[in-house]
């Protein structure tokens, strides 16, 4: 299987470099719609998969500590993997691990019965994530452009 | 005669007694549950793996080889190991063995999914 790539399930578009929200279920709301606003998600489920986002969270955090927070979730309607990144300069209440506040949120949404593709999404974000100096300027990305340029220099293992 | 420097021989019994004794001790396992090692799992045994006193790493082989720190959530997210990947478990420290056991067990037990 040739390695996913960050732009791969990334929608730019959705890319939200200054969030709005000031708390997780805000910020999870603001990010699908965002993915619903550029096309990626049927505005139609955007109820019912923030509502999958936020139980998955009351099962346990996603904030996995240092400052970021993987939301995901499953849905039906969704054929084809799609993330999105938000960045809040101030700082939300996951409940993480470290009981940080969390700045950088990758949103992944999946299709049913595709682990695989799950799977390779998490190692790829989490791959990035680990590195300290992909959190840095991902936090530091105050522009969707800036944002996108991270993810095209992570693509390329720079 | 070379004389053994004091300090440095010890009886067998206090290797095995001594509570900071290294052991090191490794098992093969496969992941069984549908879904695989996604984040669920990977936190239930993250949290396992950090009630032993043994540094604890988990290694896949294969075409996509992967290393991480068991204790590491972050770690063991990059593994992607779905459904039938084979997984090398290695443990290090005085509770090594208990360790091993106990995490195989919770991989065998499907992490209590499918």
């Amino acid at each position: 299987m040739p390695s996913m790539k960050l732009k791969d399930f990334i929608v730019q578009d959705a890319v939200i470099p200054e969030l709005q929200a000031k708390d997780r279920n805000s910020a999870l709301r603001e990010l699908v719609e965002s993915l619903a606003a550029s096309g990626a998600v049927d505005q139609s489920v955007v109820e019912e998969i923030v509502a999958a986002l936020i139980k998955r969270e009351q099962n346990g955090s996603t904030g996995f500590g240092k400052g970021v927070a993987v939301p995901h979730a499953k849905h039906p309607k969704i054929t084809k993997m799609v993330g999105t990144i938000g960045r809040s300069a101030d700082g939300i209440d996951f409940a993480a691990l470290d009981h940080q506040p969390v700045y950088c949120i990758v949103l992944l949404l999946s299709p049913e019965n595709q682990p695989q593709q799950h799977l390779q999404a998490m190692n790829i974000v989490f791959s990035n994530l680990q590195k300290d100096i992909f959190r840095r300027f991902l936090r530091q990305s105050q522009s969707k452009e800036a944002i996108a340029d991270l993810i095209d220099e992570a693509d390329q293992g720079k | 005669m070379k004389r053994i420097p004091a300090g440095r021989f010890f009886h067998p019994s206090a290797i095995i007694l001594h509570p900071y004794c290294v052991m090191a001790v490794s098992k093969q396992v496969t992941i069984q549950n549908k879904l695989g090692f996604h984040a669920r799992p990977v936190m239930q045994f993250v949290d396992l793996a950090n009630q032993f006193q043994s540094e604890i790493h988990v290694s896949k082989g294969g075409e996509e080889p992967a290393d991480a720190d068991g204790k590491s959530v972050m770690q063991m997210l990059t593994l992607a190991a779905t459904m039938g990947t084979e997984l090398r478990l290695d443990a290090d420290g005085p509770d090594a063995e208990t360790a091993v056991a106990k995490l195989s067990e919770l991989i065998d037990g499907k992490f209590g999914e499918e």
